[in-house]
């Protein structure tokens, strides 16, 4: 119950993933080991740990999306792209490149296929009446059906050398990924006011009409859940592209270590989130070295097993 | 058992939850129209009607949960619709009809959210919340399961949890959407007894929708009766609760059996000439 009971575990998620670093930083071209000459100083100060720094923070970025998402579609199996995020991204980034708008970085396109996504299935997916979890899911599948018709086209049409870079977008992939030191405070930021926000996410969990019994405002709050966590999902996928099952899985595993309260889960998933992503994309870059896998592929081999596993898991319980 | 019928307070306080001219509405049919109703503190007011009258619907709106299209409700003597849903869930707690818990949580973490609206936005609960909590939890008799998660208790534990939500809240008026369903006669009493007891000492009120008469004969100091149509009645319970009114408000005939102690409402039913199981 109290905070103090649940520090040692906050402890070894913290130097979990203080340790997924330093392991991606010494692992590289399937040997592991100390770097001693200048050049391989440079290569781990120069291209191992933008990287990790990135799959840390797309991690923890999308863990958090992720517990957002649960909460406002009051569903522990919800995942940040349920909503057709993803679909937007790749489909403006996709077309970017096919239209050939070298002038705008893929990633800025990226990021606002994701946000105009968002606003889509927001206004559609809200009726006149009270808040629909029920409708938003389903706008929200339809609309990434209509993004995904949309990179079929794309992919048709599209000569063979741009496939693979479009193919980044669709897959998720941290090969091209580079993020600036300042990117870890930018989350740190985003986890400390969410826990700051934490009690009414606790209580929102229950749902509208009890949420509003209990003090809150139901609507307002669900919108600005709603636009944190697009815009965390936005983020991640400009980075890296679509990684899937980070965002499912790593708050749910987190609610079975730490429990529901969000004061305690949201910097779990965070920490948990961007180790997760650090240690498979290690293993992406070294599981068939010198071939490089997009972390996106080795997720996806990990999380849906595990996903069925719990979905087991919850489903016996009940 | 309880001795007798409630017996309300004749001493004039200023209600704590008034509506006038109310008039809610569900899907275009309306349920309620022109409603004055004023629960002063140590009032228990019951309202009864046939399946789909409206008791949900009106217990929500009374709750400022689910809009109305006339008339205004008041709290303690404030415009509710001039508060903010903090404000309200301060004097005012309902438990609704379902509770789902959709993630895993303790009792007593689940008891604990009724503070909620008692605790800063960016405060934590004191020791005087999580011992509010664990009182509402032995109040329902769960503070054995208070570790326990709420996904695995039974439907009428799950019940009596929500129930804590709304106690460990303590507000000063309580909506309460059948507060006995999935409980067993042992539990139906204790908790009526409890709800009862804190309406009569800590001089709070309460509006609860029952579907057993007989427990309204025992827990409620008056009753108001919907009839589905918009059509209502209103009145302390010895007046209202008859044979003859009952029969008229569910549409089938209802007779009062009494012995020394009380009276209690059966529904005369069976096929004539038929008995059960030589159909």
């Amino acid at each position: 119950m109290s905070a103090g009971s649940h520090a040692p575990i906050m402890a070894g998620l913290t130097a979990l993933a203080a340790g997924s670093v330093l392991l991606a930083l010494l692992l590289g071209n399937g040997s592991f080991g100390w770097p001693t000459t200048e050049v391989d100083w440079r290569i781990v100060s120069e291209i191992r740990l933008p990287r990790a720094l990135a799959a840390l923070v797309t991690g923890s970025l999308l863990a958090l999306a992720g517990t957002l998402m649960q909460v406002l579609l009051r569903n522990p199996l919800a995942d940040p792209y349920v909503l057709g995020v993803s679909g937007g991204a790749a489909t403006f980034a996709l077309g970017g490149m096919l239209l050939g708008l070298s002038m705008v970085p893929t990633e800025l396109l990226a990021f606002a296929g994701a946000l105009v996504s968002s606003i889509i299935v927001f206004v559609l997916g809200q009726g006149s009446g009270p808040w629909s979890t029920a409708r938003m899911l389903l706008t929200g599948v339809v609309v990434a059906a209509g993004w995904g018709a949309l990179i079929s086209l794309m992919l048709a049409l599209g000569d063979d050398q741009s496939l693979r870079g479009m193919l980044f977008w669709l897959m998720g992939d941290l090969g091209y990924a580079r993020v600036s030191p300042w990117w870890l405070l930018l989350v740190i930021g985003i986890t400390v006011v969410l826990m700051l926000r934490a009690r009414s996410l606790n209580i929102l969990a229950a749902g509208e009409t009890q949420a509003a019994l209990l003090g809150e405002n139901p609507r307002r709050r669900y919108t600005e859940i709603y636009v944190a966590a697009s815009a965390l999902t936005a983020l991640a996928v400009s980075i890296a592209g679509t990684i899937g099952f980070v965002g499912l899985i790593v708050p749910h595993l987190m609610r079975l270590v730490v429990g529901a309260d969000h004061r305690r889960l949201l910097p779990a998933a965070a920490l948990f989130g961007g180790a997760f992503l650090v240690l498979a994309d290690a293993l992406a870059r070294n599981l068939f070295s010198p071939r490089q896998l997009p972390v996106g592929v080795l997720t996806a081999l990990i999380g849906v097993p595990l996903f069925l596993l719990l979905l087991n898991r919850s489903g016996g319980r009940k | 058992m309880k001795p007798k019928a409630p017996t309300r307070n004749s001493e004039t306080t200023s209600p704590l939850l008034e509506c006038r001219d109310l008039r809610v509405s569900i899907g275009g049919q309306c349920v309620v129209d022109a409603l004055n109703l004023a629960a002063g503190p140590g009032q228990s007011i019951g309202i009864l009607g046939p399946n789909g009258a409206g008791k949900t619907t009106l217990l929500l709106a009374l709750a400022g949960v689910r809009p109305h299209d006339n008339g205004s409700i008041s709290l303690n003597g404030q415009e509710m619709a001039s508060l903010s849903r903090r404000e309200i869930a301060r004097e005012l707690g309902m438990l609704t009809q379902n509770t789902r818990f959709a993630f895993d949580a303790s009792a007593l973490e689940v008891a604990l959210s009724g503070r909620h609206p008692h605790i800063g936005a960016l405060g934590r609960e004191s020791a005087a919340d999580l011992e509010a909590a664990r009182q509402a939890l032995r109040d329902v008799e769960l503070e054995s399961l208070a570790e326990r998660s709420c996904r695995e208790l039974s439907g009428g534990e799950q019940r009596r949890l929500a129930l804590a939500v709304v106690l460990a809240q303590n507000p000063s008026v309580m909506l309460l959407d059948e507060p006995t369903n999935h409980l067993d006669p042992a539990h139906q009493v204790a908790i009526l007894d409890r709800l009862w007891l804190r309406v009569h000492h800590q001089r709070r009120c309460q509006v609860i929708a029952l579907h057993d008469v007989n427990l309204a004969t025992c827990y409620c100091t008056d009753v108001l009766m919907l009839f589905g149509d918009g059509r209502w009645d209103f009145g302390p319970t010895p007046e209202m609760l008859t044979a003859a009114r009952l029969s008229r408000l569910f549409g089938c005939e209802i007779r009062a059996v009494s012995d020394h102690r009380q009276t209690v409402f059966a529904v005369a039913g069976g096929v004539q000439d038929v008995e059960p199981g030589v159909r």
